[in-house]
């Protein structure tokens, strides 16, 4: 029983005596003990981008895709009918059918373009000083809505309303 | 070392293509080609309304206005003048078609007629969108009472 309970104590004894030798083959000796715990399996971070967007890889490709500017339901499920592609889970798809998916998506004018072609249309329309464009000027609605009680998102907050309680800080 | 000639011709080449000015197209097609359409063939490439109305037949007085715009282009160009005397007229539903681009039209709003120079850019719009019937508003704060009524001016208190 002596003998059992002495044991350990000796092998820290020996392993204390050897760092403080500071011998590095006793150091790296030392350093074994810590690679024997088990490895444990690193994290792999893995996103799709299609169309120049990072799109969410939790969600099934049909709903992925829309979060791209420029493709909604129907085009989403336009692109997944002309590649008979199963809608599968983002995360789970290969990389040869995230290219193809990203060739078929480029077809279409999304993002960047998109909002680039909008910008020139209203620029256009701007620039013939026509009714709609002296309303997108004017920071107005253009469709002939009413002007004097709505269009919060375009008037904005500065402009007061009457009868309207401030709210506190 | 001297200048290689087909390489420097290539890039004056290049460079005048890169500042070719840009061209207007309406759908697809330019000026010229638009002017050679046919009524039918011009209508195709507007929109739902402007289609109906020119399948519906036009009626004589946009067409006493074109012919009107024709004279005064054609004078125009006898006198060498830079623009086309105005026209003026009430068609405020009349829609602008390639021909009278370079015409000044005089758009009635109710009240006076407001001068318009055609664009290419205006193609398939109404006239009536160039030529506004209501001024915009503007509001300010309340002032104080200008005139020399002495009794009103003491009883009125400045918000500011």
């Amino acid at each position: 029983m002596a003998q059992m309970v002495a044991m350990p104590v000796a092998h820290s004894l020996s392993l204390i005596c050897n760092w403080a030798k500071s011998n590095p083959l006793s150091r790296n000796t030392l350093a074994l003990p810590a690679s024997n715990t088990p490895n444990k399996q690193s994290l792999s971070i893995r996103c799709a981008r299609v169309g120049g967007v990072e799109i969410p890889a939790n969600k099934r490709i049909e709903y992925s895709l829309q979060y791209i500017h420029g493709i909604g339901r129907t085009r989403a499920r336009q692109i997944l009918v002309d590649l008979q592609m199963e809608n599968k889970i983002t995360k789970d798809m290969a990389e040869e059918e995230l290219i193809i998916l990203r060739d078929e998506v480029s077809k279409y004018m999304i993002e960047g373009d998109l909002r680039r072609f909008n910008a020139l249309a209203i620029k256009r329309l701007k620039e013939i000083q026509c009714y709609r464009g002296v309303r997108h000027i004017q920071g107005l609605p253009c469709r002939g809505q009413r002007t004097k009680n709505n269009c919060r998102t375009l008037k904005g907050k500065k402009i007061a309303i009457a009868g309207k309680k401030k709210v506190s800080k | 070392m001297a200048i290689n000639e087909p390489e420097f011709a290539t890039a004056v080449a290049v460079a005048t293509k890169k500042r070719t000015f840009k061209k207007f197209s309406f759908r697809g097609f330019n000026v010229d080609a638009l002017l050679k359409m046919s009524n039918v063939d011009l209508a195709k490439l507007f929109n739902a309304r402007v289609r109906r109305r020119f399948y519906r037949g036009l009626k004589k007085q946009p067409l006493i206005l074109i012919k009107k715009l024709r004279r005064a282009k054609k004078e125009a160009s006898d006198e060498n003048k830079m623009k086309p005397e105005v026209v003026k007229t009430h068609l405020r539903n009349m829609i602008i078609v390639p021909e009278m681009i370079g015409s000044v039209v005089g758009v009635h709003n109710g009240k006076k007629f407001n001068e318009i120079v055609i664009k290419p850019e205006m193609i398939g719009h109404y006239l009536a969108e160039f030529s506004m019937t209501c001024k915009k508003v503007n509001h300010h704060r309340p002032r104080i009472c200008g005139c020399c009524c002495f009794r009103r001016s003491t009883r009125f208190i400045p918000l500011r």
